[in-house]
């Protein structure tokens, strides 16, 4: 269903949701002892990004949103993704 | 009848309450917007005495009557006060909510009590910029960038003006989106995007870069606050902070701020154009696209800021690429506007002499930009007066013309009367000799090795820095012909009628001024906004 309308999510996909996020936290925890040496950042910025990304599909209801929506949000992360990348330019090969 | 279209407008008639407070309780775009022009000019006014003070000082070498401190502190007043209440919002919350709901056939912003708002919220900031000269160890001296590591540990009062800066840009925020949402879900039926006017494109893509550029020096800003607070090593090397991550940051906002600045001013010389040259708009899409792909490819080019701060050489030419890329959008527009009055049957009347003030300011204030962005030129004229005479180009002579356009364009729909022409072209006159005098020998002394930001010079710069005080003189002089002229219009000039200019946009088809809530009844668009015959 993607019109826009209320949509009730259930509460089982809102358990599975909380387990997947307790387990990124987790895992994020679990990376930061390791030295990923350049990629350190990277690595610690795709794990939030995939949790961001379930939050926003799920407990803020972009599935069931316009497409105009998702495409907006999705070229503020691209956005974002840009930053990050050109900054790096700059710490990566100083 | 005319009179009586100023009786029934938004200047009579507005809320439950009467006199001032109807105005400061009013959420109609009009009146917020009109209040926004009020705050904002007086605020000018203020930035331009001690812009006037700065060039009074600078008039020969040596000390005259400011001490090295208090310049320094008159040039960083002056930016912040320039920067963050004047040319931010300027056009975009004075034009953009006078006439952007107009333009698209809205009764009002989607958001008209969020709108009220973000007036305060500006008025807060604007009133913590002002205390921040008077409290404390005195005025902050760091330059209204607020450069890391010097800026954390100033004992000047850099907090008070951080955080001025940090609550004007919630306002910003706040107005972009609302911008947003009332273009995206207000527009009269029959208007689809593409037959939407230009000034609310232009508002549109800049509406984006307020939304998602500001948090950023928000979040910046507030680490500055932790830093000198707490002593959190974000940016002192001391602590074990990055200098260079406070200027990337800090112009990851900055500089598209420049497009906050000067896309609704391209936004307004585009509806300016069409209706002098009674010509349709040419390449109407490709100006639509080119503001959003300005917005799109201005964030990218910050760093061509900081080239000379330590970033790697990778990082240097990426961002001198980008620089040149984000100029194909702009000379887009030049060529459009040009080709736009091209056999047109033009009308030389006051807004339409500013608009062409505005396009050879820009293209000086442009090209010169391109020198700023080549690495091998840059490292010649970095912080020299040749980056100061080529920022005020574009915010002055680019934004600061386009405002005065604006006003002289939209004057007459404001307060439904017009003003005396031949003054309004001699004070265009005066402005523009006024303004060539004051910035451009800036770009000559520059180029010899002037350093900016410095209250003392050698000898051999002492011309080109007295002719540049002359011309803030001739100035200030243009500027008292405007205010006399205008302000004294708005009271007593003559009625007119509700289509001046013969412009096509909705604004000049409802009377002059408009009434509460703009339309009886909502237009249905059927053709684009340009067609003249």
């Amino acid at each position: 269903m993607s019109n826009g309308k209320h949509h009730i999510t259930d509460y089982k996909t809102y358990a599975w949701v909380l387990v997947i996020l307790l387990f990124f936290t987790a895992l994020t925890v679990f990376v930061s002892w390791f030295d990923f040496k350049a990629l350190t950042i990277a690595v610690a910025l795709i794990i939030a990004s995939i949790k961001v990304t379930i939050v926003l599909t799920y407990f803020m209801h972009l599935k069931y949103d316009y497409l105009v929506f998702r495409l907006m949000v999705s070229m503020v992360f691209l956005l974002i993704a840009l930053v990050f990348v050109i900054t790096f330019f700059d710490y990566l090969f100083r | 009848m005319e009179y009586s279209a100023i009786e029934n407008s938004y200047f009579k008639i507005g809320n439950k309450h009467k006199g001032l407070l109807g105005w400061l309780t009013s959420t109609d775009h009009k009146r917020i917007g009109l209040m926004y022009m009020y705050a904002i000019i007086s605020f000018f006014f203020i930035g331009g005495i001690l812009g006037g003070v700065m060039r009074t000082e600078l008039a020969r070498p040596g000390q005259d009557f400011l001490s090295a401190q208090t310049y320094n502190a008159v040039f960083t007043v002056h930016g912040v006060i320039m920067i963050f209440l004047v040319v931010i919002p300027g056009l975009a919350a004075v034009f953009g909510n006078l006439f952007m709901p107009i333009m698209i056939g809205a009764r009002d912003v989607s958001f008209p009590k969020l709108n009220l708002f973000s007036f305060y919220i500006y008025m807060l900031g604007a009133v913590l910029a002002v205390i921040s000269l008077f409290i404390g160890k005195g005025a902050p001296d760091t330059g209204w960038t607020f450069y890391a590591p010097y800026s954390t540990q100033s004992g000047t009062n850099v907090i008070a003006a951080v955080l001025a800066a940090f609550v004007l840009g919630f306002s910003s925020i706040l107005t972009g989106l609302n911008f947003i949402v009332t273009i995206h879900r207000l527009r009269a039926p029959g208007m689809t995007w593409f037959k939407m006017p230009l000034f609310p494109w232009s508002l549109y893509a800049t509406a984006w870069i307020q939304l998602l550029a500001t948090p950023i020096v928000g979040i910046t800003l507030l680490m500055l606050v932790a830093e000198r607070l707490f002593k959190i090593g974000f940016f002192d090397p001391n602590l074990g902070g990055d200098p260079i991550l406070f200027q990337h940051l800090f112009w990851i906002y900055s500089h598209p701020a420049v497009y906050v600045m000067i896309l609704p001013a391209m936004g307004v010389i585009t509806e300016i154009i069409p209706t002098f040259a009674k010509r349709k708009v040419y390449g109407y899409k490709a100006i639509a696209l080119s503001s959003v792909a300005i917005a799109a490819v201005g964030y990218l080019v910050w760093g061509h800021h900081m080239y000379t701060a330590g970033m790697s050489g990778t990082a240097r030419w990426v961002f001198s690429f980008l620089t040149f890329i984000v100029a194909v959008p702009s000379a887009i527009k030049v060529f459009n506007w040009i080709s736009t009055m091209y056999k047109g049957s033009i009308s030389l009347e006051p807004p339409f002499y500013f608009a062409m003030a505005f396009i050879f300011n820009f293209m000086i204030g442009g090209l010169t930009g391109l020198i700023l962005g080549s690495l091998a030129t840059n490292i010649h004229v970095h912080d020299t007066s040749f980056v100061v005479a080529h920022f005020h180009y574009i915010v002055f002579g680019g934004m600061g013309f386009a405002f005065l356009a604006a006003l002289h364009y939209w004057f007459p729909k404001i307060y439904g009367r017009m003003y005396n022409h031949k003054m309004a072209n001699w004070s265009c006159v005066i402005i523009f000799i006024g303004f060539t005098t004051l910035y451009f020998p800036l770009f000559i002394i520059g180029l010899q090795g002037m350093p900016r930001r410095y209250f003392d010079y050698l000898p051999q710069f002492q011309t080109g820095h007295f002719i540049s005080t002359i011309g803030a003189f001739i100035l200030g002089l243009g500027f008292l012909l405007i205010f006399i002229n205008l302000v004294r219009s708005a009271k007593k000039g003559k009625i007119t009628t509700s289509n001046p200019w013969g412009g096509l946009t909705l604004e000049w088809q409802i009377p002059s001024p408009p009434t509460v809530e703009n339309f009886e009844e909502i237009p249905v668009i059927t053709e684009g906004p340009y067609e003249y015959k």
